[in-house]
């Protein structure tokens, strides 16, 4: 057997110790025995059981005669002794943390005597009896701590009260409250797990704002008023409990719908936009038609009054014409008359297709008119401006 | 010789240490310790009221010294599914603060910390039930939290007086009331059907808006154009008015001439070119026609 072979040659895993100790352990199980046989032969160098232990005990009652001996027997040991009790006692004074101790500026010092509170110290080096006596806590006093809740939906969806569910991510800061003196021994004394308690105080706290809240303002401008009224929870409940804790802020990093139903919120936002639109398109629609209504409106009175004004006008001007061919007339009324028909005859006539029919000539038989063909030459335009023109005349 | 004196020195040294370690005990500032002679409770050392942390002695081997936290410790209860007072299943999860007042009590009622909360758990779960059945899920979750907190350590407290294990409750809250997951789920669904529905009432709302301020832009303008057109035939009725003054006061100086001046005028601008006129010989135009003297024929 390889293995059995390697454990007698003594080159095996278990080290030369196995081989070394008893040819009568070769055909033994190398499990049992070569892991003990190889320890104790490591612990000595140089190999044999009993002889070994009793040669260590023999030196070490030496080593301790060499110590003690000067105390106990012939006092010449003593500078020995005294040396040792002064290195030990020195090391013991000396061991940071033992005697004296380092405060940072961010820390405070507290120091127990047997567990018991003394005293709180500043920064800068300090001192104090030694270990067992006195010792020392270091608690970071004015760092700024943070707890976050909200990071699963477990602890972010929360019921408000209208019933409706918000995510809710908030992050608490909070550090040693050092606004009273026993500050720092409540905050070390009294409350186990300060950083579990201020979470799970914060979440409870932050749950009764949300529950008494109704969604809307949550998520829109009553964002700081919930954080406002959760810190005010938080901070008297850790007060209460004498914890020695001061709530710095609590910051809404999230507060809106839940991931699952933000598209429909989205919408609402989006249909407040199309109803501003439509408004802001019907006023502009307004403010086109009023004032172009009030222009036609202007257009119509002008219109008006200048037919007001030209047709008063043309009324004087007739009149006036009229008044003044009176005036002739009354002078000579008979010719004047006359003289009107005459030339409005004149006038009249010279410009139509006149025909004669003499109704006693022509009594016998009636005469043929083509009455059709009569007014073919007859343009409307000629007749306008040939009228106008002739009544001018006069 | 020396060497006897020596190690029996040594033993004796060892063995002072050993009882002077075992007849000396400390208690720290942030608990209470409960001194058992022979497993006779003797002592009780650093109770809440009877301050003294430091260091203590006891006779050794025969008084053990048993260890409790003083501080306001947490206790979280797994959450729970209870019915409210309208039938409703709510989750609850709350927690309980509490100080270990009397040593003694909670030694011998539930001997350490995990007896201790293993009592706390059913307590807790007893009195949730109770006060929760009693009151509407909508209370519980929104409305008055805090009272149901209160009426919650109320109970518990009455319960741990009852008992009597040696604590002080000092806070009960609760962490979470929420509806279970399907009815969540229920919640999500109308949430969405809401605000569907608020966008819709909305853009309804926006169109009614818009709509309106058209009818009205568009009534305006109708009326500033009636008033206008009732205006300007008012102005024009002046006009009218005026003219048929003039013309009355004119021609009413002859009423006789102006018939045959107006007649006259009406003739030349009536008839207009080339319009056929059949007239007879004998007309008042063709006096002189054919007889210069003029006699009428």
């Amino acid at each position: 057997m390889p293995w059995n072979d390697n454990a007698g040659g003594g080159g095996g895993p278990w080290g030369s110790g196995g081989g070394g100790r008893r040819g009568n352990n070769n055909n033994q199980n190398p499990w049992g025995q070569g892991p003990g046989g190889g320890r104790r032969g490591s612990g000595n160098g140089q190999g044999g059981g009993e002889p070994d232990l009793e040669q260590f005990i023999a030196q070490l009652q030496a080593r301790i005669r060499r110590m003690f001996g000067g105390g106990g027997g012939k006092g010449s040991g003593g500078p020995g002794l005294g040396l040792i009790a002064a290195g030990i006692f020195f090391v013991w004074l000396a061991w940071p943390g033992s005697a004296w101790y380092v405060v940072g500026p961010q820390q405070a010092g507290v120091v127990l005597r047997f567990g018991e509170y003394v005293r709180t110290t500043g920064a800068g080096l300090q001192f104090k009896l030694p270990v067992p006596f006195e010792t020392v806590m270091l608690p970071e006093v004015t760092t700024t701590n943070e707890v976050a809740v909200g990071a699963t939906p477990q602890e972010s969806l929360m019921l408000t009260r209208d019933e409706n569910i918000v995510e809710i991510d908030f992050v608490v800061q909070w550090r040693v409250d050092l606004t009273y003196p026993e500050g720092v021994r409540d905050f070390l004394f009294n409350v186990r797990d300060p950083q579990g308690t201020v979470k799970a105080v914060a979440e409870s706290a932050m749950r009764e704002v949300v529950g008494t809240t109704e969604l809307q303002p949550i998520i829109t401008a009553g964002r700081t008023d919930v954080a406002r009224r959760a810190r005010q929870i938080i901070q008297d409940t850790l007060a209460n409990y004498n914890s020695g804790i001061q709530v710095l802020e609590v910051q809404l990093r999230e507060a809106s719908a839940p991931a699952s139903v933000i598209d429909a919120f989205r919408d609402v936002d989006a249909a407040r936009q199309d109803a501003e639109r439509a408004a802001l398109q019907a006023t502009a629609h307004a403010n086109q038609v009023i004032p172009e209504a009030r222009g036609d409106a202007v257009r119509l009175l002008e219109e008006s009054r200048g037919y007001r004004e030209r047709v008063i006008a043309e009324a004087e001007g007739q009149a006036s014409r009229f008044n003044q061919i009176y005036t002739e007339y009354r002078l000579a009324p008979d010719v004047t008359r006359r003289r009107i028909f005459l030339e409005t005859m004149e006038q009249v006539l010279g410009r139509s297709e006149l025909i004669i029919l003499d109704q006693q000539s022509g009594s016998g038989a009636v005469p043929y008119l083509p009455l059709d063909q009569l007014g073919r030459d007859r343009s409307p335009a000629r007749t306008q401006t040939g009228s106008a023109s002739r009544t001018g005349e006069r | 010789m020396p060497r006897i004196v020596l190690i029996s020195l040594a033993v004796i040294l060892a063995i002072a240490v050993i009882v002077g370690l075992s007849a000396t005990y400390t208690v720290s500032e942030r608990e209470s310790a409960l001194v058992l002679r022979l497993g006779n409770p003797v002592a009780v050392i650093n109770e809440p009221g009877d301050e003294e942390p430091g260091l203590h002695f006891k006779i050794p081997f025969v008084d053990d010294v048993l260890h409790f936290d003083k501080r306001n410790v947490e206790f979280n209860m797994a959450p729970a599914e209870i019915l409210a007072a309208d039938q409703e299943r709510l989750v609850v999860d709350a927690f309980l603060r509490y100080r270990i007042v009397n040593p003694l009590r909670v030694y011998q009622t539930v001997r350490d910390e995990r007896g201790l909360q293993q009592r706390l758990s059913a307590i807790m779960d007893d009195s949730l039930r109770g006060v929760i059945a009693s009151i509407p899920s909508s209370e519980v979750i929104s409305g008055q939290r805090a009272q149901v907190m209160n009426r919650i350590q109320l109970a518990v407290e009455a319960q741990v007086a009852t008992q009597d294990i040696g604590i002080q409750v000092i806070d009960v809250r609760i962490l979470r009331a929420d509806l279970p997951q399907q009815i969540t789920d229920r919640v999500f669904e109308r949430m969405r059907s809401e605000r569907q529905q608020e966008a819709a009432l909305i853009r309804a709302q926006g169109e009614e808006r818009a709509r309106q301020i058209r009818a009205e832009a568009d009534r305006e303008a109708v009326v500033i154009l009636a008033n206008a057109r009732a205006e300007a035939e008012r102005i024009r009725g002046e006009g009218d008015g005026r003219r048929t003054a003039i013309f009355a006061e004119s021609y009413g100086q002859d009423p006789d001439f102006f018939a045959f001046y107006r007649s006259m005028l009406a003739y030349d601008l009536a008839l207009r070119d080339n319009t056929p006129i059949i007239i007879s010989p004998d007309s008042e135009f063709f006096r002189y026609f054919q007889n210069q003297a003029g006699a009428p024929n």
